[in-house]
């Protein structure tokens, strides 16, 4: 699904709530087990699904995460 | 610079020529983590976007910090503020790492879009569906 041309706007939601998440732009298609930091934490991805349709060299992105056990 | 623009929704549509104006307006600030950026129900209206780490946006309830959303690379900050001449509706404070920010001021920014429509119909157009973005990214965390 990744295109090199494509730029991911990716909305970052951490699993179980109470978590404000993020929005990141990305080269890449993030994939289930990729790790992401924000908000001084890893994050583990672990589901990604489209959010928008892709418009032009962008894409729509909603990835679900869960605090990496390691942070 | 001009990655990072490409990167940035509100100028994806725009050629090497008018990014390159659009980059004669931007000035590149660097933040130390939790230095303030902006301060909701205030009056300014740069915009703002992140290149490197992340802005912490919030707003104050009751007294207390409550975050309502990091935004990182690529994303834009303070547009409300410039597209309804409002206050400031959140205050936007450095990440925790700190964060690499560009300013874009709003006379300049205005000034451009004016004296180039194509440019700002483009820039217009996608401002709307970046708030519709960050909507959808409120209604996710907030379900």
């Amino acid at each position: 699904m990744s295109d090199e041309n494509i730029t991911y706007k990716i909305s970052y939601v951490v699993e179980g709530g109470g978590h404000p998440g993020a929005i990141i732009n990305s080269d890449d298609y993030p994939a289930p087990g990729d790790l992401v930091t924000f908000d001084g934490n890893n994050y583990v991805v672990t589901d990604v699904q489209e959010l928008m349709p892709p418009i032009g060299d962008f894409g729509f992105l909603h990835a679900s995460c869960k605090i990496a056990s390691d942070s | 610079m001009k990655r990072l623009l490409e990167n940035v929704h509100i100028f994806s549509k725009l050629s090497d020529a008018e990014l390159d104006l659009v980059i004669g307006i931007c000035k590149p600030e660097t933040k130390a983590p939790g230095e303030k950026i902006v301060e909701q129900n205030s009056t300014g209206k740069d915009v703002f976007i992140v290149d490197e780490g992340s802005i912490e946006v919030y707003v104050e309830v009751d007294g207390s910090d409550k975050t309502i959303v990091f935004l990182g690379h690529g994303q834009l900050f303070g547009e409300m503020a410039l597209l309804d001449q409002g206050q400031r509706s959140a205050s936007g404070r450095a990440g925790k790492g700190g964060c690499t920010i560009v300013r874009i001021d709003n006379d300049d920014f205005k000034n451009l879009c004016e004296e180039n429509p194509k440019i700002g119909y483009s820039v217009m157009k996608h401002f709307a569906m970046d708030l519709a973005f960050k909507l959808r990214h409120m209604n996710l965390t907030s379900a």
